[in-house]
């Protein structure tokens, strides 16, 4: 017998508007990547300015929060699924921040750099938006089976990263590489990689609110 | 085992044929606040109760178990009841002062037992209300009826009245829910200062208030105990799903 | 709301009203009538003469030294005062509305003081006192005065004289003094008796006993005694409380002692009723509060049980004592019925209430003083009452009551 319909509204609204900033961050990188390897200075303006939306976001969600631990007084599962969101929105927006900054790069870039292509690159992008939404599903299905799926993910990222690291300085080293190009290719690949530590980190939230334990 | 106040082996209290303790296993640790939650005619009140022998003045009322203070089996057949009742003080939900004066009522418990002495027992007043935070209020009027303060007052006066026979162990049968929210705020300041040099278990139907004050909570159901851990397990991560459906107020 | 309901309600209304009047009219009915017909009786003197008159014979030596006193000021034309004698004599009516002669003045340096009693030579209390009645003054060489000639004739007539025979005087008498001692001794005896007897027998069966079948049967008995004529228990004490006082005291009939065990006996059951419903009106919250604190179930009762009983203890005690006063039938046989004037509470006399009856079977029934005896009744029951409200006040304000 359920007494707190009320509350358990509010929880399932704050869920949903959860999932609907994780994917509009995780639309954002995808665009924001896609920008810079075709140097798309327009998309990349749009994602810039669409940063500001996942900061409202993150804004409604964290006073939603404070309005429901004031009123409902939230206990045990309770309590550590607000307070989740409350650490999930924060990597959220760090995310989304990460994406407008591969943005701000692709409209640094000249236009008359060379594109080097680099696979893992790509792979990378592909992994850490996978674990993203992994990471947010577990939080709907409340799994944190496959929330530690997403933290075992990330040494996959990690490893494409040394990957593109020793593929950029060889490429230096040969001279096939446009030198401005390859730091700014750094710099991405250095995002994508602290993208999917936040993804780690939301995982690692999601598994608290589940297990009452946080992996550290 | 030296930590413990109260250890409770195997609990079980009848009503006639009302079972309404089961098999209750417990350690109350010294110089720490114990809360027992749990729905309305779930046994918390009676096992209270069973602490200082109260449940003898209930007709039809059958114990069996061991309730041991420090090592001593407080139902055992030569125990002294009267001396456990000084050692182990009771605060009621209702305020209930006698109709005396406010210096009459704390002087109560000390010349039942036997003080005659006026400066010693001038004495035994002034700290006893100092220590209930009451002194203040009070130390003008200590000759005025206990009845002419208001409600908070009066529960901080059954509190002062129960300090004075220096107990041990203080038990409190919800002793907030007759008040008004800063009467209530005041006494649970009073708890948290108290706990420094008494144990305390108390009863209470608020979660949020055995949340603010417990150290330890233990949530009994139908006359069971459920889960008994520290506050802070039981309210952010509980092991019981009985206890977490109470708390999160799935189930009344 | 319905016209039936309006009518029904307005009947209701007016039953009432006059049923509310009715009370109301007869009560002021029965006061007024005591008090028309006894008022005119109401003074002092009635309250502390003897009833009985005491008839002295007076007589006295030669006279050589007479008094000197002139007429008091505060003497009115009423008074025929004789100035060698130094006395006042005056016209009044006694009790039946016979003409007497009242002494209202007697002079310190008067001649009378020199006044012998003929009965008893010995007597050295003997003395004329101011409010005795003159029934006749002997002489030696002319006609005696008497009562009927007046006081003017009878003053003129000792003024002539410097010696006479013999005075004959009384006490007045008709006073309520002994019934009025007899009923306080009584009052005293009987609470005495039956209240420490009924408290703690009260406390004892609300505190103490166990709730079984024994203490609801004993209830029942004490229940039922509340009902039984209190004729029966005057017989209890004619054949009970008057032989065993007559074997252990002084007593040698129906005696204030043996009155006050028979109100004892009739009174044990209203005070445990009364004092059990004070008791049971304390809160058990005391009773847990004091237990808690590691008092025993002596000292919860005695300390804080008992002193919260007291207002409805007092009440009862008033109660008890209005029944004493009132309790007429049962004293015919445990008292008697003669009046007294020395009271000893080892001989027979009346209360009050049986004084009333007394006058009352009297050939010719004396209203008017039976209406003044109802009226110090209701003036001693009124003092009471004022009494215990003020106790129970000044209890209340010590804090004492919850």
């Amino acid at each position: 017998m359920t007494f707190r319909t009320q509350f358990e509204k509010e929880l399932e609204e704050l869920k949903l508007s959860l999932i609907k900033m994780g994917d509009l961050v995780i639309k954002n990188i995808h665009l924001a990547l896609h920008s810079f390897m075709e140097m798309n200075v327009e998309l990349a303006d749009n994602i810039i300015k669409d940063d500001k939306f996942v900061n409202q976001m993150e804004y409604d969600i964290e006073r939603e929060c404070m309005r429901i631990i004031l009123r409902e007084q939230p206990v045990a599962k309770d309590l550590r699924l607000i307070t989740s969101v409350l650490k999930m929105i924060t990597d959220l927006e760090r995310i989304g921040d990460h994406a407008a900054d591969i943005s701000k790069l692709t409209v640094f870039m000249e236009k008359n750099n060379k594109p080097f292509v680099v696979k893992q690159v790509h792979k990378m992008a592909d992994a850490s938006e996978e674990m993203i939404k992994t990471a947010l599903e577990s939080f709907v299905n409340q799994d944190h089976i496959i929330a530690m799926k997403v933290i075992e993910a990330d040494d996959i990222v990690d490893n494409y990263f040394t990957e593109v690291q020793k593929i950029v300085a060889d490429a230096i080293r040969q001279n096939n590489i446009d030198a401005d190009y390859a730091l700014y290719l750094m710099m991405v690949t250095k995002y994508l990689e602290r993208i999917g530590d936040h993804a780690v980190n939301i995982a690692e939230w999601v598994i608290f609110s589940i297990l009452g334990h946080h992996r550290n | 085992m030296t930590n413990n106040v109260f250890t409770i082996k195997n609990l079980n209290l009848n009503y006639g044929t009302f079972k309404a303790l089961s098999d209750i296993s417990i350690d109350i640790e010294k110089n720490k606040v114990t809360a027992l939650i749990g729905p309305s005619g779930c046994g918390k009140s009676t096992f209270l109760r069973c602490l200082n022998r109260m449940n003898d003045l209930i007709d039809n009322c059958n114990i069996d178990g061991q309730v041991l203070y420090h090592v001593d089996n407080i139902y055992d057949k030569n125990y002294d009841v009267i001396t456990l009742r000084t050692k182990v003080g009771m605060v009621f939900q209702k305020p209930n002062p006698f109709p005396m004066s406010i210096y009459d009522n704390i002087a109560y418990g000390p010349r039942c037992q036997g003080v005659k002495d006026k400066n010693e027992l001038n004495k035994i007043v002034e700290s006893s209300l100092k220590r209930a935070a009451l002194w203040e209020e009070a130390k003008d009027r200590l000759k005025e009826s206990a009845m002419s303060l208001s409600g908070g007052q009066q529960q901080r006066l059954c509190i002062a009245r129960a300090i004075a026979m220096e107990p041990e162990v203080i038990l409190m049968d919800e002793p907030t829910s007759a008040l008004d929210p800063i009467a209530t705020l005041k006494i649970e300041q009073l708890i948290n200062d108290l706990k420094e040099n008494y144990a305390i278990i108390i009863v209470t139907h608020s979660m949020q208030q055995a949340a603010r004050i417990s150290d330890n909570t233990a949530f009994f159901h139908m006359g069971e105990l459920i889960e008994y851990n520290t506050t802070d397990s039981i309210f952010t991560n509980p092991t019981n799903p009985k206890t977490e459906d109470y708390i999160t107020g799935r189930f009344g | 709301m319905s016209n039936k309901r309006k009518r029904n309600d307005k009947f209701l209304d007016i039953l009432t009203y006059i049923s509310a009047s009715v009370g109301v009219i007869v009560l002021s009915l029965i006061v007024v009538f005591v008090l028309k017909n006894g008022i005119g009786l109401l003074n002092l003197d009635l309250v502390t003469n003897d009833y009985h008159a005491k008839f002295y014979n007076g007589g006295i030596e030669e006279v050589i030294d007479f008094s000197e006193t002139e007429k008091p000021d505060y003497l009115t034309d009423a008074d025929y005062y004789s100035v060698k004698w130094g006395v006042a004599f005056t016209d009044d009516l006694d009790r039946e509305g016979k003409a007497i002669i009242v002494v209202s003045y007697i002079a310190e340096d008067s001649p009378l003081y020199y006044m012998y009693d003929k009965n008893n030579l010995d007597n050295q209390d003997f003395k004329l006192e101011v409010g005795n009645i003159v029934t006749s003054i002997k002489y030696v060489n002319k006609e005696s005065s008497l009562s009927i000639y007046g006081a003017s004739m009878m003053i003129s007539a000792l003024d002539e004289e410097v010696v006479f025979r013999e005075m004959v005087f009384s006490s007045l008498g008709g006073g309520i003094r002994g019934s009025l001692i007899t009923t306080l001794y009584t009052i005293l005896l009987t609470l005495v008796i039956a209240m420490p007897i009924g408290v703690f027998s009260a406390i004892y069966l609300n505190e103490f006993a166990g709730n079984n079948r024994f203490t609801k049967t004993i209830r029942s008995m004490i229940e039922m005694l509340t009902g039984v004529p209190s004729i029966i228990f005057g017989l209890l004490g004619l054949t009970v409380f008057v032989p065993l006082t007559v074997s252990l005291t002084p007593a040698d009939g129906a005696n204030i002692i043996s009155g006050s065990l028979t109100l004892a006996v009739i009174l044990l059951p209203v005070i445990i009723r009364s004092t059990e419903e004070s008791l049971k009106i304390v809160p058990e919250d005391f009773r847990f509060a004091s237990l808690a604190l590691g008092a025993n179930k002596t000292q919860t009762t005695f300390k804080v049980v008992l002193p919260s009983a007291i207002p409805g203890i007092l009440t009862a005690t008033l109660l008890s004592i209005g029944r004493v006063i009132g309790e007429s039938a049962a004293l015919i046989f445990a008292i008697g019925t003669a009046v007294k004037d020395d009271i000893s509470i080892f001989g027979k006399s009346t209360t009050l209430a049986v004084h009333i009856w007394s006058l009352m079977t009297d050939e010719p029934a004396n209203i008017e003083l039976a209406s003044t005896i109802s009226i110090i009744i209701l003036i001693i029951v009124l003092i009471l009452n004022v009494l215990v409200k003020l106790l129970s006040k000044a209890y209340l304000k010590k804090g004492i009551v919850g």
